[in-house]
């Protein structure tokens, strides 16, 4: 077990690492001139000039990657030339917010997809089968954005129950916050949990096929202990797996919704700074959600190790 | 003494979308208790079907009419839960394939403690103490450090020991072992069959033995029923079967097994039966070996022969019986 971790961290390292140089030269591919925006349309050449070398735009690309990554270990990834505010701070304010919004969208997703997907395999080709699979590929197929107008039409515009967009710390009114993250955390909750109840559902088919459900059976266990205990167990390795994945890609994925929904989070902030041309802040966001995705991933394997014993146990020898 | 289990005319039949086929048709047979019992054919007999709905594990696309009697107890009527209470203490089941019937997310004794908390009431402790008494029982070395242990640190062998600890958890009066020392080693098979012939003794145990290896049967066997596509086609003890069977299906059996006992010293060629076991749809209205038996005549493909009594204690369907070796060398009527 030890050992496998410290692999896994390993891998994970390497991958961060790898990641920051395809960040730093993805982001000055984009077109666009950071010092030219920033000295506006009507420059002068030499201002253009002044604020290339204050933000070392002028070095050598290998310089300015050492330079930024230099900064960013020690915590500092520069200041927004959007904004003219400190990149690192803009993240450490709406990480919070866009975690939160993933969490409460996974929690909608597990909650619907666990419980259908089960339901589904255990009544496979029965009418407890067809309906979440048929509702499943609804999901599936429904835009984020289109989702999202919806909910909003009826809740907020025709109903009136809830409000339409906006963000308020959920430590300042936990209803508040609530009553606006419900929506946009439904609308990437659904997508995911159409996602998701597809793998739990074959997942469990494929569990409740295997022999060791036979004997679990020939023990005179109930069928509860047989579906929600042997099955589970082993089902639950896929779905982790598959969890864990969407959740990263939730992560990035929040663009759309959080343009939507006015939440001030990472994905409005990636956005933001494309318009503006705001290298330092683009590549802040994007390394933080690439961070995010692969601590996600290390943690993925870490549980999924933790329910199947044949990686944690086998690891050391094999 | 009246038979701890009595199967009378048990029929299996399973629904797919070919249409119906008959897997067991009107098949009989008892075991004393503390007897060992084979059923005995090739792959596609009928026997682990008949295994299966002794247990009434089978899928619900199959139908089985019958009687099936523990003791004073009719099966076949019983609730699902009345049902689930004689699994794994009444009558419990080991498989074939002890590499993929242990569940490979816990550990052993977690599987083998389950049956007792289930069925005996214990707590986890006096469960996981219990199932460290019974590896020791099932000869499994150092049981104390491997109860801990998952399915896939473990070896066939010990996996198979695994099962049998958890089939006899709770005495059972029934054990029925569907091929259980078919995916082991021979030395592994003679251990296995040794705990079983201990486990009888020990617990008097009535063991329904499902096999195609003619040499465990005799090994263990009180018994003998041998099936054919679903029938029972001749049955008796095991030493009256070996020394004069009577089926030509059975003296077929006994011929493709190497005796080099019988031999002395000669090379005996091996008798093979040429063909493969059919796929009933229904009732037979032939004798269902006819197809592959070189003693057919007008008569067996006209009716499927009765079970008679043709010695003292052996019983055998067919209209041509002894133990004369049939000759396959000189063709086949199929």
């Amino acid at each position: 077990m030890k050992w496998y971790v410290l692999r896994r961290l390993g891998i994970s390292i390497l991958t961060l690492v790898l990641s920051t140089m395809v960040i730093f030269v993805a982001v000055r591919l984009l077109p666009g001139d950071t010092a030219q925006v920033m000295a506006g349309e009507s420059a002068d050449a030499g201002v253009v000039a002044a604020i290339r070398a204050e933000y070392g735009l002028n070095q050598p690309w290998p310089v300015q990657y050492l330079q930024w990554i230099g900064h960013a270990v020690r915590g500092d990834l520069g200041t927004s030339a959007g904004t003219g505010l400190s990149v690192a701070g803009a993240l450490a304010a709406r990480l919070p917010v866009t975690l939160e919004l993933a969490v409460l969208a996974v929690l909608i997703a597990v909650a619907i997809a666990l419980p259908l997907g089960q339901l589904a395999a255990v009544h496979r080709g029965t009418a407890r089968d067809y309906l979440p699979t048929t509702g499943s590929l609804i999901g599936l197929s429904v835009p984020h954005f289109w989702l999202g107008l919806l909910l909003i039409l009826t809740f907020s515009v025709n109903l009136g129950w809830l409000p339409a967009s906006g963000y308020v710390p959920f430590s300042q009114s936990p209803v508040g916050n609530l009553s606006r993250m419900i929506m946009p955390a439904s609308v990437l909750g659904i997508g995911l949990a159409a996602v998701l109840m597809r793998q739990m559902r074959s997942a469990m088919i494929e569990a409740l096929g295997s022999d060791y459900i036979r004997t679990a059976r020939a023990k005179g266990l109930s069928e509860r202990v047989v579906v929600g205990v042997h099955a589970l167990r082993n089902a639950l390795t896929t779905v982790v797996t598959v969890l864990g994945l969407e959740l990263g890609a939730l992560i990035s994925g929040v663009v759309i919704t959080e343009q939507i929904f006015v939440i001030p989070g990472l994905g409005k902030m990636t956005l933001d700074s494309v318009f503006s041309r705001d290298y330092t802040g683009l590549q802040g966001v994007v390394l933080l959600t690439a961070t995010a995705y692969i601590v996600i991933n290390f943690l993925v394997d870490v549980t999924y190790s933790l329910l199947n014993p044949r990686i944690r146990v086998g690891a050391g020898a094999s | 003494m009246t038979p701890r289990l009595a199967v009378k005319d048990l029929s299996v039949r399973f629904g797919t979308d070919e249409g119906e086929i008959l897997a067991v048709d009107r098949m009989s047979f008892s075991v004393e208790p503390g007897e060992v019992l084979a059923l005995v054919g090739e792959s596609g007999c009928g026997k682990s079907v008949t295994a299966m709905s002794v247990l009434r594990l089978l899928p619900s696309i199959a139908s089985v009419s019958g009687s099936i009697l523990l003791d004073d107890t009719e099966l076949t009527t019983l609730s699902t839960a009345e049902m689930r209470e004689i699994r794994g203490r009444d009558i419990s089941m080991i498989f074939q394939e002890p590499m993929t019937s242990l569940n490979p997310s816990f550990t052993i004794g977690f599987q083998i403690g389950e049956v007792l908390r289930r069925h005996e009431g214990m707590s986890r402790r006096q469960a996981r103490e219990r199932a460290i008494e019974l590896l020791e029982l099932v000869r499994m070395p150092a049981p104390r450090s491997r109860v801990d242990e998952y399915p896939h640190q473990l070896s066939g062998g010990m996996r198979q020991r695994v099962m049998i600890a958890m089939a006899v958890a709770c005495s059972p009066k029934v054990l029925i072992a569907d091929e259980p020392t078919t995916a082991l080693d021979v030395t592994i098979q003679a251990q296995i069959l040794d705990i079983l012939r201990d486990l009888r003794a020990r617990v008097g145990t009535s063991i329904v033995l499902i096999t195609h290896d003619l040499g465990v049967v005799a090994d263990i066997a009180d018994r003998v029923e041998v099936m054919y596509a679903g029938h029972k086609v001749e049955s008796g003890p095991v030493d009256d079967l070996f020394a004069n069977p009577q089926h030509p299906y059975t003296v077929g059996l006994l011929g493709a097994v190497p005796r080099p006992d019988l031999a002395g010293g000669i090379q005996v060629r091996l008798q093979e039966i040429p063909g493969l076991v059919p796929v009933l749809r229904s009732e037979p209205e032939a004798c269902v070996f006819a197809p592959r038996c070189v003693r057919a005549t007008a008569e067996c493909r006209e009716a499927m022969p009765p079970l008679e009594l043709l010695q003292p204690r052996q019983h055998a369907a067919c209209f041509h019986p002894g133990s004369r070796v049939a000759d396959y060398s000189e063709g086949v009527s199929a």
